[in-house]
């Protein structure tokens, strides 16, 4: 039941975002700056540090309903139900301030310089409307702002200067990286969004390895650390629990203003000079749909009719390997400890193009030891259940492999047909379906993943099956590029079709590429925040 | 918050099955000798929602572990993963796996350890050298 009335806040802005993670972290800061004035809408609240649970004996069995992954299982201030039932992924996030970054692994990687390149090198897919050196120096400037870890120097990497040193690495580690250097594979100590120092508001990490149910020791970073109290204190007005409903447009086109809900279902209209999506690649494309009106039947930015399509979300594959002596992988980040780019390129004796990157990942606890993930169903009840318990969670580490996945237009956000959320409004619905060429990938990387642990001294291999609660990756589902009719926004993220509407985040990108992709959408995010400022005498108005 | 509302001979039956599925030895006790079947499984039930039903479903029926894994893989399923979260997650097995849970670490990442780093990396840019340029 929606409200009649709609309440007109007080002024208009410059600027209003919506979306509170690390696109809309970092555009406002930025914005603010330069003596923007800016107000966000955040669906969710702030991340209460004290309810994480890292503590506790069953931690690994709960981890406390406001750390769950799916919005569906946390129902939280913040969180939309989400229609998944043409899904072989699941869509995880967290709604808040700081979003997924609050509960992401914090590995960090830049994308690849082939991965901007891909039509033009390849024949394959799409090219990106910039290269990856045009990134490199926003590259640099984020792995700063966010304080990154690692070893400068990787040769795959041209150009990183992160702030930090990396995470030590482990007998596990070192073990896999003396396999690969006899293999004759790359490996590189990994890099990852976690203090080895103190650092801004970032404290030392301790290795307790809750990074993807909360960082209680705020050594992971996140925005709601790393940028959101200084933005705050520039002046930016930062609205929690604001639910952003649709974006409004004036006679000639141009974006006027949000109306948002607030937790009582109140409707309020947010007026903006300009307006920034930066709500991932599930909700921005909701918001535009669901924006939809007389002048503009299919959606907002819709003329291309790509607004939802090509989502992308990098298909995941798991190989674990127990050692035969112990380890000890508990005491460590799930941030990675090594990563692996050797298979990453296309080589066209594989059958299939481009590739994946690899993170060497501890192993968990006991009852982690005991899951069909990563250990598939084999039968260790009864009088093996104990030994199994302790080879796992004493002797093994795991690969886990990022695999590049194509755009298909078939694969999309949309409005359900049939599922409504609280206020009546349709949720967002995910079609994602894995393409036998992503399985011929996935199956060549494990093959050869479980070769590397092999080499390090493993006896035994497990596959882990397809699962379902792997998609952190939102991507590509209002993609950039120069031609109004094949993209949504240029490359700017400036939408074709509405000069005053921006859309930053995953959902821009032409092509997954293989890599975790904060740092790309970070950087994304401050380039054309910065070209957005430049520019901001010069929106026009369409013909 | 879900209860596992059970009949004593429902707790006596789970408590058979969970030791057929953990079995005291290797140093370690039994599902029930640590009240699997009891306060372990209400806590379990408590977290754990969806494995309510099929539990009580297991519980009544009258199968086999290996039946009931093969008739109805659902129970068996969930189970398995309640008195494998009741046992696991008990601080005394726990200890006895020698599994220290999440403790925080020493802090600090000595420089020392960055020139190992580079001595183990230096074969990785030689290669990538020859491979790739």
């Amino acid at each position: 039941m929606k409200p009649a009335a709609t309440h007109m806040a007080a002024q208009e802005v410059d600027v209003c975002i919506v979306g509170a993670g690390p696109s809309g972290a970092v555009a406002a800061r930025r914005l603010a700056e330069d003596g923007f004035s800016v107000t966000v809408l955040e669906r969710g609240d702030w991340p209460d540090r004290t309810t994480i649970r890292v503590g506790e004996p069953d931690f690994e069995l709960w981890p406390g309903r406001e750390w769950l992954w799916r919005p569906d299982d946390r129902r939280g201030a913040g969180d939309q139900p989400l229609d998944e039932r043409d899904s072989d992924v699941a869509a995880l996030m967290w709604n808040g301030v700081g979003g997924s970054m609050v509960l992401f692994a914090a590995q960090w990687h830049r994308n690849m310089p082939s991965d901007f390149t891909l039509r033009s090198a390849e024949g394959i897919a799409d090219d990106w409307p910039l290269t990856y050196e045009e990134l490199v120096p926003y590259y640099r400037r984020i792995e700063r702002e966010f304080g990154v870890s690692g070893l400068n120097g990787d040769p795959a990497f041209p150009g990183t200067d992160y702030p930090m040193p990396p995470l030590r690495l482990r007998a596990w580690g070192t073990r896999v990286a003396r396999a690969h250097n006899t293999l004759g594979w790359h490996w590189w100590p990994g890099s990852n969004a976690i203090a080895t120092r103190p650092y801004g508001r970032l404290r030392t990490c301790t290795d307790r390895g809750s990074c993807m149910f909360g960082c209680r020791e705020r050594a992971k970073s996140s925005p709601d650390l790393t940028h959101w109290p200084d933005a705050v204190a520039l002046g930016v007005r930062l609205i929690t629990r604001a639910h952003a409903l649709r974006i409004e447009t004036d006679a000639r086109g141009r974006a006027s203003g949000v109306v948002y809900a607030d937790p009582d279902g109140g409707e309020h209209r947010q007026r903006a000079r300009i307006v920034i999506l930066a709500a991932n690649a599930v909700g921005t494309p909701w918001l535009l749909l669901s924006s939809a009106s007389a002048r503009h039947p299919d959606g907002l930015a819709n003329s291309s009719g790509l607004v939802g399509r090509r989502l992308m979300v990098h298909p995941f594959g798991a190989v674990a390997g127990v050692f035969d002596e112990p380890v000890s992988t508990w005491p460590s980040p799930l941030g990675q400890q090594l990563y692996s780019v050797q298979f990453y390129e296309t080589d066209e004796d594989r059958g299939f193009p481009r590739g994946a990157k690899w993170a060497l990942a501890a192993s968990r606890g006991p009852f982690a030891a005991v899951q069909d993930y990563p250990w598939g169903q084999a039968d260790f009840w009864g009088d093996r259940l104990h030994r199994t318990v302790r080879e796992r969670i004493e002797r093994s580490a795991f690969w886990g492999i990022f695999s590049e996945d194509l755009p298909d237009e078939r694969n999309r956000v949309l409005l359900s047909p049939d599922v409504r959320d609280d206020r009546g409004d349709a949720v967002p619905k995910l079609v994602y379906r894995y393409s036998q060429e992503t399985e011929r990938l996935l199956r060549w990387h494990e093959a050869r993943a479980a070769e590397s642990l092999e080499a390090a001294g493993a006896t035994k291999i497990y596959v882990a099956p397809r699962a379902r609660n792997t998609g952190w990756h939102l991507l590509g589902t209002a993609r950039m590029g120069d031609d109004p009719a094949t993209s949504v926004v240029d490359g700017d993220g400036r939408c074709h079709d509405v000069p005053n509407l921006y859309v930053f985040g995953g959902s821009t990108w032409p092509t997954a590429s293989g890599m975790n992709p904060t740092a790309t959408i970070a950087a994304l995010a401050l380039r054309n925040t910065e070209r957005l400022i430049a520019a901001r005498r010069a929106q026009a108005v369409p013909a | 918050m879900s209860a596992l509302v059970l009949t004593r001979d429902e707790r006596r039956r789970l408590a058979r099955l969970a030791d057929l599925l953990i079995p005291a030895g290797d140093g370690m006790p039994a599902a029930s000798q640590v009240d699997v079947h009891d306060g372990g499984a209400d806590r379990v039930a408590a977290l754990l929602a969806h494995v309510v039903e099929p539990v009580r479903r297991a519980l009544r029926a009258d199968m086999t572990l290996e039946d009931l894994r093969r008739d109805d893989p659902e129970a068996f399923g969930a189970l398995t993963t309640l008195v494998a979260a009741a046992y696991l997650t008990e601080p005394r097995v726990q200890r006895l796996l020698g599994y220290p849970g999440r403790p925080q670490e020493s802090a600090g990442y000595p420089d020392a350890a960055e020139s190992e780093l580079h001595d183990l990396v230096r074969p990785v840019r030689e290669h990538w050298r020859a491979v790739r340029e």
